[in-house]
């Protein structure tokens, strides 16, 4: 069943092309890593699909509700907003109140996330990783069956970051989700993501993880630095699993 | 003191005009810190002056014309920074002057040049009449029903305006209701205050409440403690030594900012 589909695209921004052609389909149950080096369109894409950027030709469509976890330095740190009111966001756009059903709920999916003695402590006073699940449990709250993550991994630690895809994993087959993640590391993509998606304005690839490889990441993008790095993180990660 | 308001209406006003202006400043004050749109509050009461002078050479009602010149700056402001067509500070930066020089301009040729220049750059608590305590009280009431109605809409507009505005928060309407807010704010505030010392009541309370609270509630309340009792100890300390209120004020309030910052890191 698709999802998300998405036809010829095309943005602009004054004389700037950000994207130019793209077309591709994500099923449900993919979980597709989009990755490319700076500029290459990856969060504009994801901001077409989640409907924040409307200026475009071409044509996108979406099947299912979305939960999107933004870039985790768009929250205000300094604002003493709990973790309960934070991850109530969706219920509240929905109620505009909070039931005593949808406290309860809000309060098993903080134990979910492994956050239940975090409820009332600041946003503010998260650490990066737990940030990332308070985001992931906004995320469910509001009944997504897609999820959509720009960057989740931006100032998380290699724990944190071996947490919350342990925790996306399993909240994935419990609830059947689709997710569209958009990342800088390529390494981790190719470790977590069943789907690759290349994007340098254009597709230059959209295949299942194992029928493509870093060094043909390297022939088609060049030699970036980012792509250098990322590949020895896969290289790490790589014999660490053949072991 | 207590003789002298009792006898003169013109000191009741200026101490009725300070009380109002300090719970105002408590709610407006808080959103322009965390928000980090100090400098929005600078140029909405530069864009004020420009209103005030054609009000002046008009002999008009100068909150009418106050009103409409923040109004239509703060437009203009949300207007390119949300359509993204230049940053929000250039476009106050760019502005502002054009504000503040047409005012400037205008007043040149006005009679009472000097006096008002002053009365309106440093304020003079003195000239608050009845038209600025109502004004006052209203801009106060319609504060209260934006707080009531979306407190938590505020809430998420500060905390994380992204996720609000994918998940269905009018984060555009927040916006432009708090433009508003703070323009009528800073035209009831601009008599006691004045233009240049216009942070006293824009920027200071929040910075102390952001200091001192680990809730929004606790914010407004915490800023709302600091305007009132900086205002009130800086009206009595102008009274009884003969100075100019909107100077004094100031500072007793930056001086009980610097004490509590002291205390706060020890």
């Amino acid at each position: 069943m698709i999802k998300i589909r998405v036809e010829n695209l095309f943005v602009k921004f004054g004389e700037y092309q950000a994207l130019k052609g793209v077309s591709f389909e994500v099923k449900a149950g993919d979980f597709i890593g989009i990755i490319g080096p700076n500029g290459a369109g990856k969060t504009t894409l994801l901001k077409v699909i989640i409907g924040e950027i409307k200026d475009y030709t071409g044509k996108v469509e979406v099947y299912g509700k979305m939960g999107y976890q933004p870039q985790l330095n768009t929250v205000n740190r300094e604002f003493p907003m709990d973790v309960f009111t934070y991850i109530l966001l969706p219920v509240y756009v929905k109620n505009r109140r909070f039931t005593r059903k949808e406290r309860e709920r809000a309060l098993d999916m903080l134990k979910r996330v492994g956050l239940e003695d975090k409820a009332y402590s600041l946003v503010g006073d998260l650490s990066g990783g737990e940030l990332q699940r308070a985001s992931l449990a906004r995320a469910l709250l509001s009944d997504a069956d897609i999820l959509l993550l720009d960057e989740p991994d931006s100032g998380v630690d290699e724990m944190g970051k071996n947490t919350f895809y342990e925790l996306l994993y399993d909240v994935k087959k419990e609830r059947d989700l689709t997710i569209v993640m958009v990342s800088h590391d390529i390494g981790l993509v190719f470790k977590e993501c069943s789907t690759i998606m290349c994007l340098n304005k254009t597709l230059h690839c959209h295949a299942p993880t194992e029928k493509i490889s870093p060094d043909k990441l390297k022939e088609m993008f060049g030699q970036f630095d980012l792509w250098i790095r990322a590949d020895k993180h896969y290289e790490v990660e790589h014999r660490e699993r053949s072991i | 003191m207590i003789r002298d308001l009792l006898s003169y209406e013109f000191l009741r006003l200026a101490l009725f005009g300070t009380i109002l202006v300090s719970f105002l400043a408590a709610f407006v004050s808080p959103i322009v810190v965390y928000r980090k749109m100090e400098f929005i509050g600078d140029g909405v009461a530069h864009a004020t002056f420009a209103g005030l002078a054609v009000a002046s050479i008009l002999s008009s009602d100068a909150i009418f014309f106050g009103v409409l010149s923040s109004v239509i700056f703060a437009l203009f402001v949300w207007y390119f920074s949300r359509k993204n067509k230049f940053s929000e500070s250039s476009t106050i930066g760019v502005l502002l002057p054009v504000f503040m020089a047409f005012g400037v301009l205008l007043l040149s040729k006005s009679r009472s040049y000097t006096v008002d220049l002053s009365s309106y750059l440093f304020g003079n608590v003195l000239l608050v009449n009845k038209s600025d305590i109502f004004f006052a009280i209203g801009v106060i009431f319609f504060t209260i029903i934006v707080y009531l109605l979306f407190w938590r809409d505020i809430t998420y507009y500060i905390g994380d305006e992204k996720a609000a505005k994918f998940y269905g928060i009018k984060v555009n309407l927040i916006s432009l209701f708090i433009m508003f807010f703070v323009s009528f704010s800073v035209v009831a505030t601009v008599k006691i205050s004045g233009i240049i010392l216009m942070g006293t009541y824009i920027v200071l309370p929040g910075v102390f409440a952001k200091i001192t609270s680990k809730s929004f509630k606790g914010i407004i309340l915490k800023s709302l403690l600091f305007s009132l009792v900086s205002s009130l100890t800086g009206f009595t300390v102008a009274y009884y030594f003969d100075l100019p209120p909107g100077p004094t004020i100031a500072l007793t309030a930056f001086v009980a900012l610097l004490i509590t910052t002291t205390l706060k890191r020890k």
